[in-house]
C-alpha cells in the first residue's frame, strides 16, 4: 500500500501571530499573543464595569 | 458491550486511502455525534461540553456500543467550539449561545440566539481598520474561559492522541473556522446580510479578503492547541438555496479557494462542512487542489451528482437524511445506505455517514455502519 502521509509542515509562528493580530485589532494591529489578548481582554471587561456603574 | 471485529485495515488507513481517491477494503462510516450520549450514557448535555475526560468516555462507550466506526469526536472538543474567543459563529465571545449548565438546564444541548446587527451597515471598514476584537463580549463567556482554553486543550489534545494512537480512528475537526462569506452573515444578521449582497457587494469582498489570512491562522492555532491535523471549514449561506451564482462566484468563491489553499499548503486535512444544497455549484469544487480534502454535505445536495461531477477529484460525503435516524428504521437506513454504495462507492473516495440527531435510535445508526461492513467492502 502507498505510504500515506498527514503530518502538517512546521508553520511560522511569527506570520501566524501576526495574521491573528490583524483579525483581532485591524490591518494594522498588534502581533497577537495570548498574553496581550488576555490583557486587552480584561481592559474591555473593566471599562464595560465602569461604563455600567455610571 | 460489542467487541470491535478485527479488519484488514484500520479507520486511519481506510479513511486516508478514501481521501486519496483510492479504494480501501471498505467504504468508511462516520456517524457524527455531538450530544448523542446523552440519551445512552450516564452523561449530561453539561458534561459533554465541559467535562473532557467524562465526554470521552462516553464517546468510548458508544463507539464499543455501535461495534467500531472510522471517523470520532474527541471528550472535550466542544468546549473549544463554544468558548474560542476568535470571531466564529459558535462562539459564546461574539454570539448569544445558551451552554448547558450556564444559562441552559444541564441536560438541554447549547443553542443560539440569533442576533442581528453586531456589525452596522457601515462597518465593514471599520472591520478592517479595527478588527474583531471591538465586537467581543463577556456576556456569555468570561475572562476565565479564555484563560483557561490552553489547559482545556491540553486535555482535548489527549483525547484526540487516544483515537489516533490507540484506537487508530481519525478525529477530524481538531480546528474549526467559519467560511469569510458565512461569518459575515452571522455579524451582520442573515436579513441585513442580504441587503449587503445587493447594496454593497464591494465592501463583502474587501472584508473576506482582509479576512482570509486571520481565519487561516485561527484554524492553525485551533489545531496546534490539540496538536491535531485535521481542519473544518463549515459553509451553509453561499449555497443555491441562498444566493445566485453570480454572487457565488464573485463574493464567495475566490475568497474559500484561497481559505482552503492557504491551509492545504501547510498540509492539513480539510473538511469542508457544507450543509444545505451545494449541487449547482459543485463544478466550483474541481478548482480546489487535489489531495487531502473531504466534501462533507448533508442530505440537501445530491450526493449522486456529487459523485458524477467529483468522483474523480474530491472524496465526498454523502449525509444520509438525519430525521430517519430518530423516527425510521434498520431497514430503511439499511436500503438508503446500500443504495449510496452501489451508486458512489466505486474507486473510492466516498465516506458514508450523518450528522446525528441527539435523540437518534442506536439501532438505526448501528444498521449504517454495519450495512457499510457488509455491503461496502471493495473487491
Amino acid at each position: 500500500m502507498e505510504e500515506i502521509t498527514i503530518d502538517s509542515k512546521p508553520e511560522s509562528i511569527k506570520e501566524r501571530n501576526e495574521a491573528l493580530g490583524r483579525i483581532l485589532w485591524g490591518k494594522n494591529g498588534s502581533k497577537f499573543s495570548m498574553r496581550r489578548f488576555a490583557m486587552a481582554a480584561m481592559k474591555k471587561l473593566l471599562h464595560k464595569k465602569k461604563e455600567d456603574k455610571k | 458491550m460489542t467487541d470491535i471485529a478485527e479488519e484488514p485495515m484500520n479507520s486511519i488507513e481506510r479513511v486516508l486511502t478514501s481521501l486519496k481517491l483510492k479504494e480501501p477494503d471498505r467504504v468508511p462510516v462516520w456517524p457524527l455525534m455531538d450530544y448523542l450520549p446523552i440519551n445512552y450514557y450516564d452523561i449530561s448535555a453539561k458534561e459533554i461540553v465541559f467535562d473532557p475526560i467524562k465526554s470521552q468516555k462516553a464517546y468510548e462507550w458508544i463507539y464499543h456500543r455501535l461495534g467500531g466506526f472510522d471517523i470520532a469526536m474527541a471528550g472535550g472538543i466542544m468546549n473549544l467550539l463554544y468558548l474560542n474567543p476568535f470571531p466564529d459563529c459558535y462562539s459564546s465571545f461574539f454570539f448569544d449561545w445558551k451552554l448547558p449548565g450556564r444559562n441552559n438546564p444541564d441536560n438541554i444541548p447549547a443553542q443560539l440566539v440569533h442576533t442581528s446587527g453586531l456589525l452596522k451597515e457601515d462597518g465593514y471598514d471599520r472591520l478592517i481598520d479595527e478588527g474583531f476584537f471591538r465586537l467581543m463580549s463577556f456576556k456569555n463567556a468570561s475572562l476565565m474561559d479564555m484563560m483557561k482554553l490552553l489547559k482545556v486543550g491540553k486535555k482535548v489534545a489527549k483525547n484526540m492522541k487516544r483515537w489516533w494512537n490507540y484506537y487508530k480512528v481519525p478525529t477530524f475537526s481538531d480546528g474549526g473556522i467559519t467560511a469569510p462569506f458565512d461569518l459575515l452573515s452571522f455579524f451582520r444578521g442573515l436579513t441585513n446580510f442580504m441587503k449587503d449582497i445587493y447594496k454593497q457587494p464591494e465592501k463583502i469582498m474587501e472584508a473576506s479578503e482582509f479576512m482570509v489570512d486571520g481565519l487561516i491562522a485561527m484554524a492553525k492555532y485551533g489545531a496546534s492547541i490539540t496538536g491535531g491535523k485535521t481542519i473544518l471549514i463549515g459553509s451553509a449561506r453561499a449555497s443555491g438555496d441562498f444566493i445566485s451564482e453570480k454572487h457565488f462566484d464573485k463574493l464567495y468563491w475566490p475568497y474559500l479557494k484561497k481559505l482552503v489553499e492557504g491551509l492545504m499548503k501547510d498540509g492539513y486535512i480539510i473538511q469542508l462542512h457544507f450543509d444545505t444544497n451545494w449541487t449547482p455549484r459543485l463544478h466550483y469544487f474541481l478548482e480546489l487542489p487535489k489531495g487531502t480534502i473531504y466534501l462533507h454535505l448533508d442530505e440537501s445536495t445530491d450526493i449522486f451528482k456529487a459523485k458524477e461531477v467529483l468522483g474523480d477529484h474530491m472524496c465526498i460525503q454523502g449525509n444520509l437524511k438525519p430525521a430517519l435516524f430518530s423516527f425510521g428504521t434498520p431497514h430503511m437506513i439499511e436500503k438508503q445506505t446500500k443504495e449510496i454504495i452501489e451508486k458512489c462507492a466505486e474507486g473510492g473516495g466516498l465516506i458514508v455517514g450523518s450528522e446525528l440527531p441527539d435523540d437518534a435510535k442506536l439501532e438505526n445508526v448501528k444498521a449504517m455502519i454495519d450495512t457499510c461492513k457488509k455491503h461496502g467492502v471493495y473487491k
